[in-house]
């Protein structure tokens, strides 16, 4: 599990110094060390220089000065003696003095030009005599003298040098000890190695003796090849001392006789200083540190404890308690934080208290309102159950009305099916009449039972309008020419007036529309006597997408008064108690169609005075249908005629009808056995007699009424299709019930259609199969 | 002294660096340079570590210092192609200053220090000193120089490179009856170095007397103790001999030559091997030319190996390289090749090597090393002529 480390002031602030303070000595001692190390190796550089040069001064001084010294005793020689009578006191003293007088200088030799030893100082019986020629040291020498290499002392074993001057008849030959130059060399620098080599690369002289006793010879090195050639140089190479190997530095100078000097130091002298320089940066490092890290403690406290302070304040505020708290003076911005804290408890502490006092208000308020409040869901509870008590009456009332409609219009069915049969037959024109006004009386109580149907519908909210592409012109001549008979039987002249640019193809409920129109025409020619009765249809805007029409019913007619125009339009109500007696009707026609516009979202004008006739005008929008859209259905509204002779088909159809009503049944088979020529025709009074004939016969069409014993005319559609699998025969629905949630559900059940009692006789033919 | 040298670096070299020290990534040159370091430490072998025990200093320290170039040189030479294997050679030079007990202590230093073989000593006397200390401690002795009978036969853990056995005072002995007709010779000799100067005398005096010579007188010195010459000549000459044989160093060969041509020029000079080299010719002047002496190495030599061995020497030291110097260089070369085939460098392994393998290359001849570790070789009499070693044949 991972914790976020808390992130505190203090923390920052030591980080932030930490980072800056080891940068910072970081960066210093770099720089510095870089400097110094530059410099240390500069200096380095400098004084192996200096002092290479001043000890090949030094050994060029001491080189001349035995040069000089052997050049005085050649000149002796040659100006005070007689080469050929050496051997005598005055030259013995003063080849002894020259001893005395340069230590340096082991012996003197004469030898002769054969190499025959001639003297020797100090005297040596054995040496006097001897044969040096072949030997170096006689080899090339020249008046100025030769220097000789490095060679064993044969007396001593030391190693020596020899000085050769060249005498006019003879040689002299000094042996130098370097037993002196080599201590005055360890003298000269105790922290410098100095080398002086011969012209072959031996060591001559060197502040370590045991070089040159050990004949070393360097002549491969490359600072001495350089040097030896005569060239200055500096550079860094490597020694062996005590067994350990040493890194030097090391400047090369070229002495007259072609001999070196080299004086070297340690590198690790040039890192000597770089470390001192780190050893103290690091102990200033560690001292600024503590020192710093002791002062971002103290700041860190100063600024913490006054917020810790603050933070119980605010602690103390979080929990109630408003008392002014002692924040210590400290830094300005802190100490305005506090005096802003300060103010701002204060000024909490008095909402607190003003909100104390706003909260008893409240509380008082409250308690009034909760009483209040009970009263309110009482009444609440009082409403809902009168509302409930109102719903069921209005309930009860709908399903009255559906199944008073129901059980008036099977009955309607009966009188006015067998009334129209009965028309058919042959009667005595009295008999006619009386039957003419049975009819007539039957389809007026008809109007009335859907009227009050609709009524309660629209009332309750049930009604819902269809939309669909419908040719507006048709529909208008079509509602117009039903009443132009009527009219024409009370010699009123009929009008129809379509705008041209009235479009044909609009989008509305053909069937509302129709009855709206068909209401108002027929309230023109029922309450006009004389005159005319006219119907224009006008656009009064329109757009791509829809079109405002206007449809205006003008009569002639009684006229209506002012203050009764509103009135009409209220259920059960006419103009004035003596029209009902003379023109008789319910008063529901203008109330529903009203209510219908209404549903539209439009309403009925009226324009009409007494006597003057009346215009009873709406408007409507429609919206216009595309030109896909203009094939349109106008079946709903169209009494279809039967396309083929039903008598003459050839093949025989067995047809099934079912309902409980014997008087139904009756007049359904009467109107088939009338109209086809080729039938079987089965009766039954229940769903369960259906089912048990089809799974016995075949049948092409059944005519099932929804309310039936036993099993209803659903379950017997639903046998039919799912368990019998039957799916060739037609179901055509017969009900007295107009609820259209009827229609759907039969469709559901498998139905092929639905027709409503009473019925006309066209309507069940139109459902029989068309057989070739 | 210096065994290594670094370069500086100049102003643009150091430039180059700090930029590509800057071009890279911090991070990845600390780690590159922890890496290389670990490797360098972990691939780095110890260097193989030698002794040199030999004379370096007092009046006969010139054969000392002669084989210790030679066997600096043939060790740079080594060390330069990549050392043995990866390793180097690390050269430890002691002084025995030709005193047998300050050879002990130097020895036992050099063994302490951890070395596989000693190269050394270059007087036989001293070779013998040290030949129990070798034994008691394990330590492989290699001598350049050192030859006697005695030192031969035996079993010890010493290999000699100089031919030892009698083949020098056979040719002597030969030279002087055959070619020469000495019939009577004085011996000069210095017991400083006793082992090989008695044993030479003695197998001189044994041949020659058989070859029908008288020895006329045998006078011993000591190197140490400034001997007077003048005196030792004189004592060797009272019975007048036809020649005297010196078997002394090269400088004390000289300093006798000189008092023998002073007192009689006519008298015949010999000497051992011991005083071969340059020593003798850049001090003997007229003294020793004509003087007979026998050595195994022929400094006019045409072999190859040998001219090159012998530009390359005079290059580095700007001189002419000796029979010590020859010697010297031929003992590590041997050394060098045994160690080559040493599975666990010890300095018994090392011996046993060198006697497995047995015959070596030399810069002349084939070095062949008998089974008691000493060298079987031919034995040249040379005359000085001219200041120079001139090779004779006994006809």
């Amino acid at each position: 599990m991972r914790f976020r480390r808390e992130k505190t002031i203090k923390k920052e602030l030591f980080k932030t110094y930490l980072i800056f303070i080891t940068l910072f000595t970081l960066v210093t001692g770099v720089v510095i060390g870089s400097i110094l190390y530059h410099d240390t190796r500069k200096r380095i550089y400098d004084n192996n220089r200096e002092l290479a040069i001043s000890i090949a001064n030094t050994v060029n001084i001491y080189l001349s000065e035995i040069e000089d010294a052997v050049r005085m005793i050649r000149d002796n020689l040659e100006k005070k003696f007689d080469q050929k009578a050496l051997h005598n006191e005055e030259v013995d003293d003063h080849m002894r003095s020259m001893l005395k007088n340069y230590s340096d200088i082991e012996k003197i030799r004469i030898i002769d030009e054969n190499g025959y030893v001639l003297y020797v100082m100090p005297t040596n019986e054995d040496e006097m005599g001897n044969n040096l020629k072949n030997s170096p040291i006689l080899n090339a020498v020249t008046r100025e003298g030769k220097w000789s290499n490095v060679f064993l002392s044969e007396t001593s074993g030391n190693p020596l040098l020899t000085l050769s001057m060249k005498l006019r008849e003879a040689f002299l030959i000094i042996n130098i000890s370097m037993d002196k130059a080599n201590g005055v060399l360890s003298e000269i620098q105790r922290d410098s190695t100095i080398y002086v080599f011969d012209n072959i690369g031996t060591v001559v002289a060197s502040t370590n003796p045991d070089d040159v006793v050990l004949r070393e010879n360097s002549s491969n090195e490359p600072y001495l090849k350089a040097a030896l050639a005569g060239e200055e140089t500096t550079q860094r190479f490597t020694i062996k001392e005590n067994g350990k190997t040493i890194e030097m530095l090391g400047t090369s100078v070229s002495l007259k006789n072609n001999w070196v000097v080299t004086v070297s130091k340690p590198v690790s002298l040039i890192f000597d200083s770089i470390y001192s320089l780190v050893f103290i940066l690091i102990i200033c490092l560690a001292a600024i540190l503590v020192i710093g890290y002791w002062i971002m403690y103290v700041i860190g406290m100063k600024i913490e404890n006054p917020i810790e302070r603050l933070i119980a304040w605010s602690q103390m505020l979080s929990k109630g308690d408003y008392s002014q708290s002692n924040v210590e003076k400290s830094y300005s911005e802190l100490d305005k934080l506090a005096s802003t804290f300060s103010v701002m408890a204060q000024n909490i502490e008095n909402r607190e208290i003003e909100l104390n006092r706003q909260k008893e208000v409240l509380y008082a308020n409250n308690e009034e309102l909760q009483s209040s409040n009970e009263e309110t869901i009482a009444l609440n509870e009082s409403l809902n159950e009168s509302e409930k008590i109102a719903n069921d009456a209005n309930k009860a009332k709908s399903e009255f009305l559906a199944n008073m409609s129901h059980e008036l219009r099977t009955p309607l069915n009966g009188i006015l099916g067998f009334g129209r049969i009965l028309m058919e037959t042959e009667l005595k024109p009295e008999q006619t009449d009386y039957l003419s006004n049975i009819i007539y009386s039957g389809e007026r109580l008809l109007q009335l039972i859907s009227a009050i149907l609709d009524y309660s519908k629209i009332e309750a909210g049930k009604l819902e309008l269809e939309s669909s592409a419908t040719n507006l012109k048709e529909l208008v001549k079509r509602s117009f020419n039903m009443i132009v008979p009527q009219a024409k039987k009370k010699g009123l002249k009929t009008v129809l007036k379509i705008k041209d640019c009235v479009p044909e193809i609009l989008y509305t409920d053909p069937l509302r529309l129709n009855q709206i129109l068909a209401n108002l025409l027929g309230n023109s020619v029922k309450f006009t006597e004389s005159g005319k009765i006219e119907l224009i249809v006008e656009v009064i805007s329109q757009t791509d997408e829809e079109c405002k029409l206007k449809f205006s019913v003008r009569d002639t007619g009684i006229g209506i008064k002012k203050d009764m125009q509103k009135t009409i339009l209220q259920m059960f109500t006419q103009a004035d108690s003596s029209i009902t007696r003379k023109y008789g009707g319910s008063g529901l026609g203008l109330t529903i169609t009203n209510n219908l516009l209404n549903i539209m979202n439009s309403q009925i004008d009226i324009d009409s005075a007494p006597e003057s006739g009346s215009v009873f005008s709406f408007e409507l929008i429609f919206k216009k249908a595309k030109a896909q859209e203009n094939q349109f259905s106008e079946q709903s509204i169209t009494a279809v005629e039967p396309d083929f002779n039903l008598k003459t088909a050839s093949e025989k159809l067995h047809i099934i009808i079912a309902d409980d009503d014997p008087i139904s049944l009756k007049l359904m088979k009467n109107i088939l056995e009338r109209n086809l020529d080729s039938v079987s025709i089965t009766l039954a009074v229940n769903g369960q007699e259906v089912v048990d004939t089809l799974k016995q016969n075949h049948h092409d069409l059944i005519f099932l009424d929804l309310r039936m014993p036993v099993k209803d005319g659903f379950q017997v559609a639903k046998i039919i299709r799912e368990d019998l699998k039957n799916f060739d025969i037609k179901i055509v629905g017969l009900s007295a019930d107009l609820q259209e949630e009827n229609n759907q559900k039969a469709l559901d059940f498998g139905f092929d259609c639905f027709i409503t009692k009473p019925f006309e006789i066209t309507d069940i033919l139109n459902a029989i199969p068309k057989k070739p | 002294m210096h065994l290594k040298t670094k370069k500086l670096y100049t102003n643009t070299e150091k430039k180059t660096y700090s930029r590509g020290i800057r071009m890279k990534n911090k991070g990845t040159v600390v780690v590159t340079l922890i890496v290389i370091f670990i490797l360098i430490s972990c691939t780095t072998k110890e260097p193989i570590k030698i002794g040199l025990s030999a004379s370096l200093t007092g009046r006969n320290a010139s054969l000392g210092l002669d084989v210790k170039d030679g066997v600096v040189f043939a060790i740079e030479r080594i060390n330069s192609k990549g050392g043995i294997k990866g390793r180097t050679i690390e050269l430890i030079i002691k002084d025995d200053k030709n005193n047998p007990e300050q050879a002990q202590i130097v020895d036992l230093e050099l063994i302490n220090e951890g070395v596989c073989t000693i190269i050394g000593h270059v007087t036989s006397e001293i070779t013998h000193s040290v030949i129990n200390l070798m034994h008691e401690n394990d330590m492989l002795l290699m001598s350049p120089t050192s030859s006697s009978k005695a030192l031969a036969e035996e079993d010890d853990n010493m290999i000699s490179l100089y031919p030892s056995g009698d083949g020098e005072q056979r040719q002597t002995v030969s030279y002087c009856t055959q070619v020469l007709e000495i019939d009577t010779v004085s011996i000069i000799l210095d017991l400083d170095n006793k082992a090989f100067a008695e044993n030479w005398k003695d197998i001189f005096v044994d041949l020659f007397e058989k070859s029908g010579g008288k020895i006329m007188d045998i006078v011993n010195f000591s190197s140490k103790q400034n001997p007077k010459f003048l005196e030792l000549v004189k004592t060797a000459l009272i019975n007048k001999p036809q020649a005297v044989l010196i078997i002394a160093s090269s400088i004390d060969t000289t300093q006798i030559c000189q008092q023998l041509e002073k007192i009689n020029p006519n008298v015949q000079k010999l000497s051992s091997g011991w005083a071969f080299g340059n020593v003798l010719l850049n001090q003997g002047g007229l003294s020793i030319q004509g003087l007979f002496l026998t050595n195994s190495w022929d400094n006019n030599s045409k072999v190859a190996e040998y001219i090159s061995f012998k530009n390359d020497f005079q290059q580095r030291f700007n001189r002419n390289p000796g029979f010590a110097e020859f010697y010297g260089y031929e003992t590590v070369m041997v050394l060098h090749q045994a160690l080559w085939e040493c599975r666990d460098i010890s300095p018994l392994e090392i011996k046993e090597k060198i006697l497995e393998i047995s015959t070596f290359e030399g810069l002349q001849n084939k070095i062949v090393i008998g089974p008691q570790g000493n060298t079987i070789g031919s034995v040249s009499m040379f005359k000085v002529v001219n200041n120079n070693f001139v090779r004779v044949e006994i006809p």
